[in-house]
């Protein structure tokens, strides 16, 4: 394991590299508020796959990491569950080799508990450049406790696991559906499957969000169709979708996320490289539509606390933030426009159009391969981290241009 | 009963007493028989005893008798007597009484009378001694009363006013009136006069109630003298003015006349006006017609109205407030002539411009004469303003018809491509149609609008006309509107969900690269020259310059051909994408063979080449590689023509997997391609582009799988297969390079027993397909 630090005279984003490439990125709602993610590697030949919690130090602009070994199994997917910041999940791939010849590949899923810190163990290790060739040496490769995963009807292939934001309940999403799971005292149980029907046609799903609004009682999964189909959990499966929106991309759609301030709104992404934000009341048009990526956008996720913020990561190696005020919860006009006349208002428009209007923050530059993964923290409206194919994670800030434009 | 008489007899005695007295007295000298029964001195018993004495017995007894019977006669006699008497006595008494009260009364009313008579002497008197004094003034008041027989005129006056007023005598009648009216008001005090003045008040209210009534029919006679015709009108006028000056003299304020005056004329202006709006409001009528109808009537009226209204009325409160009704009556023709013209210059047909021209040129003809009339109120230049309006207004009508045009040529477009299948059109064909069929309609409507700037047609070389209607509407709305509007309007296509047919993008791409190469220039300067667009700065403001309506071509040129590589790349991306997730990697056979999926992928790319390099060569720079001759000319004949195995290739190129150091060490001596970077207007950029897209996707979709052995093979075959067929399809070789090799060393990434299969079987199985 390699790690190095890029620094720039100006709000450097923290580069930490993994040697295997990687897919699986979460933030991790630390219960300190420390800012923290967590990256599984992929790699299908590798001995030893980890899950590497990465904690970033904004004072020294540099991350210190834990290592949970994963074994030979490489992972697709990792979450972390909104209530409980022990308490993770992944989705790997399992070859077994039977009997040398017929090698078999599947995908499963399993719920884990990371390890407390020990108090005794030496402190976090700090990588910085003089001692980035070390650090791997020095860190020790802690181990995960498995709580358990089950196995389900008709599952398919695992995608994702998608956690309740308030519950201690998850949401797998696989071949075979929606399986709504009850996590509660320690054991996992099935509480619901929705069934990947549509009419007659099995559909694929890809990623599923749950909607916070209304004490999240629904959930929308993304369709490899390129269109979307919510849930309502409270309703059973046979009454199939309580929201659907079809081709809402031209090909797969590959995420799906509920803006968390504003009620119906969501965005999803897909391999036509859009962005379409949604109004779940009104499904036959998108409310937006953004084309920035030019081959797949893989992800898509909204700003936890300033909802205009949207984060976008695609195969073109490029993460997008942009600013979608015309669309977010913030006001249109503040307090103080609206006391005054409106032509002074559009004077003041036409003096700053660039304050109101919709537009790209920032482009993460720092990425060559196809970035897969990029979320926000969990702690921290300001910084946000992705992941590439050849296993750079880039740690980036706001522009505080932005920061200090959103927050006077 | 002897008694009885002898008391009566003695009461009878005492109350003729006095009178028995006077007869005793008188009958004292006279010879009194005693014996006489009826005399004074009758003595009872003398008759007596005489009788007696004389008489026998019998007589006596019948003397008794009978003075028996003859005391009985007397005293039923003396009875009756008494009773009348008595009752005499009464009335006498009771008409004493009365008389008596009756003198009372008539006592009291002869005093009253003593009195009155008493003060009326006095009065008399004091009378007497006034008019004693005022005798001279009475006198003079007699010479006073001689006068008035001299204004018996006065009192003729009332009977010869009406006499005047029935002639029809009004001038006279009003001069008599005044007169008069000056002694009369003189003396309106006196009361003999006031009925005179009442009269005559009456008398001329009557007579002003009838001129009134006669004004207010003048003009109606205008309305029939006009309709008679124009000469109609000034007769009337002259009466009018007669009217007008009478009734000045009656007193009546110019400022009421002069309203009533436009009052009266109002309803028949608003009349024409309400005619002309009716029309207005419909095609029915020839515009011409209309035209003629507001110059003939209501300008005409409008011109009488204020020619006659400035001679009667020459007060300059007076021509305010003729400039004020005129300018109201102006406005409101004014807004029906545009609605009309506007209306005609929308809807009628192609054929409608050199009636509108026409139109217009009369009105603005009669209005410039008018103008001469009305110097106020800048009327030539308001009806150069409803000119323009209606110019602009038709070429608003041509240029919606350009819009129409152009959504028709769309889709009828579309619909070519979409029923005639991809190789059996002619792309170039079919552009070269919609350019020359939409660069002719806009010539056409061009030409069309020529009409308007005729050298006999009166506003043409109005400077305000040429830059509203030949800058502004013509060059700028018309011109440059549609050609902005059409490079829109085709990059919207681009922008459409679901897209339209790739080929449809493609040849609208080229269409706007060659609409702006060839016709934007000649189009904007047929148009500069043919209306006379000044080459001054004002006028450049107002235009949109050339150079932004060409930027505005080549960004929908490019956006358009970016759509089209988007949308074809997009088809072939998903075939493979459908192919990778259909099949299962990990197990399978030693591949024998190209997958069909992959064969098909690159005969679809041949036709997709195809149809781009029927519509683009080779980079315009020129900076391409390879020269474009051999490959535009013959495309099919070499479709599936194999990358020339040459010692270069072989030894840039071989289908084996890099590891992945190769391919890190790849990235960091290479630059950073853009591997998706915008289509340049170039065959082999499109192509590439479109390449470049499906295979980052067959990249992305290997990562998601899991390879056995023979699956990596399998890979390794199609790569060098796509190497093989790819190469003549791509600008620059190195980006499929890069790709292919990236997809090799995923796959092999992804792979849990890589091994690669030998080369040369890998060329011997391409080699076979």
């Amino acid at each position: 394991i390699k790690s190095e630090i890029k620094m720039d005279i100006d709000d450097p984003p923290v580069i930490y590299g993994l040697e295997t490439q990687a897919r699986a990125l979460c933030s991790v709602p630390a219960l300190d508020d420390s800012q923290q993610f967590i990256i599984g590697t992929q790699g299908l030949r590798v001995e030893h796959n980890q899950l590497h919690l990465l904690t970033f130090d904004a004072d020294t602009n540099s991350v210190s990491k834990r290592i949970f070994d994963h074994g030979r199994d490489e992972i697709w997917s990792v979450s972390v569950a909104p209530h409980n910041p022990n308490l993770c999940a992944t989705v790997f791939n399992r070859v077994t080799m039977d009997s040398g010849t017929n090698p078999s590949v599947a995908k499963r899923w399993c719920l884990w508990k990371l390890p407390e810190e020990e108090d005794n163990q030496t402190p976090r290790h700090r990588n910085s450049s003089e001692d980035a060739l070390t650090s791997s040496s020095l860190s020790s490769v802690e181990s995960l406790q498995s709580i358990g995963s089950i196995e389900l009807e008709q599952q398919g292939e695992p995608r994702c696991l998608a956690f309740h934001p308030e519950r201690a309940e998850a949401v797998l999403v696989s071949d075979g559906g929606l399986y709504q799971l009850g996590l509660g005292s320690g054991a996992v149980r099935l509480l619901a499957h929705l069934p990947a029907k549509d009419g007659r046609s099995q559909l694929r799903y890809w990623h599923a969000a749950w909607n916070p609004h209304h004490s999240a009682q629904q959930v929308i999964a993304a369709c490899d169709s390129g269109g979307l189909r919510g849930f309502d959990v409270r309703c059973p499966p046979s009454d199939g979708p309580v929201v659907v929106i079809d081709n809402a991309h031209n090909g797969q759609a590959r995420c799906v996320d509920y803006n968390p301030n504003k009620q119906y709104y969501l965005a999803s992404s897909g391999d036509d490289g859009a962005i379409r934000f949604w109004d779940t009341r009104q499904p036959s048009n998108p409310v937006k539509m953004l084309r920035l990526h030019k081959h797949w956008a893989c992800c898509v996720q909204f700003n936890p606390y300033h909802d205009q913020l949207v984060l976008s990561g695609g195969t073109d190696a490029k993460v997008y933030l942009t600013n979608n005020r015309s669309i977010s919860s913030e006001p249109v006009l503040s307090l103080d426009d609206d006391l005054d006349d409106d032509d002074d208002d559009d004077d003041r428009r036409q003096q700053q159009p660039e304050l109101d209007e919709d537009r790209t923050v920032s482009v993460v530059e720092e990425h060559e391969d196809s970035v897969y993964a990029a979320v926000w923290c969990a702690t921290d409206p300001w910084l946000f981290a992705s992941l590439s194919y050849d296993g750079r994670l880039v740690i980036s800030h706001v522009p505080k241009s932005e920061k200090y434009r959103i927050l006077l | 009963a002897e008694p009885d008489r002898s008391s009566r007899n003695s009461r009878l005695r005492s109350f003729y007493q006095q009178g028995q007295v006077e007869s005793d007295a008188a009958s004292v000298g006279l010879n009194v028989d005693p014996c006489d029964i009826d005399g004074a001195g009758f003595d009872p018993e003398v008759y007596l005893s005489k009788l007696l004495q004389e008489q026998p017995l019998t007589s006596l007894m019948a003397k008794e008798q009978q003075m028996v019977d003859q005391i009985r006669q007397l005293d039923s006699d003396m009875q009756t007597l008494v009773y009348d008497n008595y009752s005499k006595f009464i009335s006498a008494t009771d008409t004493i009484r009365k008389m008596k009260s009756d003198f009372h009364r008539m006592e009291q009313e002869m005093n009253n009378l003593a009195e009155s008579v008493s003060a009326m002497s006095q009065q008399a008197a004091d009378v007497r001694q006034h008019v004693g004094g005022k005798r001279a003034e009475l006198k003079r008041l007699a010479g006073v009363s001689a006068l008035l027989h001299k204004l018996q005129y006065l009192l003729d006056l009332p009977a010869r006013l009406t006499e005047l007023r029935r002639e029809g005598a009004h001038q006279q009648a009003i001069r008599a009136w005044q007169q008069a009216d000056r002694v009369l008001s003189r003396y309106a005090d006196l009361p003999s006069f006031r009925p005179i003045r009442a009269d005559c008040l009456a008398i001329m209210a009557e007579l002003r109630a009838q001129l009134w009534k006669r004004f207010n029919e003048g003009g109606s006679g205008t309305e029939s003298g006009g309709e008679g015709g124009s000469g109609g009108g000034a007769p009337d006028a002259r009466q009018l003015a007669e009217l007008v000056d009478l009734l000045g003299q009656l007193g009546e304020s110019e400022a009421d006349l002069s309203a009533a005056f436009l009052r009266q004329a109002d309803p028949r202006m608003q009349r024409l006006l309400g005619d002309l709006e009716a029309q207005a409001g419909s095609l029915q009528d020839d515009v011409l017609q209309f035209v003629d109808q507001g110059c003939n009537h209501l300008v005409s009226e409008l011109c009488i109205l204020i020619a006659v209204f400035g001679d009667i009325f020459p007060s300059p409160e007076s021509r305010a407030k003729l400039e004020a009704y005129h300018e109201s009556v102006m406005r409101s023709y004014l807004a029906i002539v545009s609605k009309r013209f506007c209306l005609e210059a929308r809807e009628s047909g192609g054929t409608g411009d050199s009636l509108l021209v026409r139109a217009c040129d009369r009105f603005h003809r009669k209005l410039q004469a008018m103008h001469r009339l009305v110097t106020e109120g800048e009327l030539s230049v308001r009806a150069l303003a409803v000119v323009c309006d209606a110019a602009a207004e038709r070429a608003g009508a041509v240029r919606a018809q350009l819009d129409l045009r152009l959504t028709a040529a769309l889709s009828g477009l579309r619909s070519q491509l979409a029923t005639a299948g991809a190789r059996s059109v002619s792309l170039p064909q079919l552009m070269a149609g919609l350019l020359t069929e939409l660069v002719d309609a806009v010539k056409a409507a061009l030409a069309g609008l020529q009409a308007f700037l005729a050298t006999d047609v009166s506003f043409s070389l109005k400077p305000a006309f040429r830059e509203r209607f030949c800058v502004r509407a013509v060059r700028q709305e018309l011109l440059a509107g549609f050609l902005n509007h059409q490079a829109t309007q085709c990059a919207r296509l681009a922008q459409l969900s679901p897209t339209p047919p790739p080929l449809l993008l493609l040849l609208l791409s080229r269409y706007c690269l060659d609409f702006r190469n060839s016709s934007l220039h000649y189009l904007c300067t047929l148009a500069d020259e043919q209306f006379l667009v000044p080459e001054s700065p004002q006028a450049e403001a107002l235009v949109t310059p050339v150079s932004e309506l060409s930027a505005v071509y080549s960004d929908s040129a490019a956006e358009l051909l970016q759509a089209y590589v988007c949308a074809s790349g997009g088809t072939l991306a998903g075939m493979l994408r459908k192919s990778v997730d259909a099949r299962d990697w990990l197990q399978g056979i030693e591949p024998r063979s190209v997958r069909a999926v992959v064969k098909r992928v690159v005969e679809d790319l041949a036709g997709i080449d195809a149809s781009v390099s029927s519509l683009y060569d080779e980079a315009p720079s020129g900076g391409g590689g390879r020269g474009g001759g051999d490959r535009s000319s013959d495309s099919s004949a070499s479709r599936l023509a194999r990358r020339p195995l040459t010692a270069a290739s072989r030894s840039q190129w071989s289908a084996t997997p890099s590891t992945l150091g190769n391919s890190l060490l790849h990235r960091l001596f290479s630059d950073k391609v853009d591997l998706l970077g915008p289509a340049e207007f170039g065959r082999a950029s499109v192509v590439s582009g479109v390449v470049r897209l499906a295979l980052k996707t067959l990249l992305e979709c290997v990562r998601l799988k899991t390879f056995g052995r023979y699956g990596l093979q399998q890979v390794q075959v199609d790569c060098h297969y796509l190497h093989a067929f790819l190469w003549r399809y791509v600008s620059d070789d190195s980006v499929v390079h890069f790709l292919l090799e990236e997809i090799l060393a995923s796959a092999a990434h992804r792979c849990i027993d890589p091994v690669s299969m030998e080369q040369s079987v890998v060329e011997l199985i391409v080699e076979r397909d």
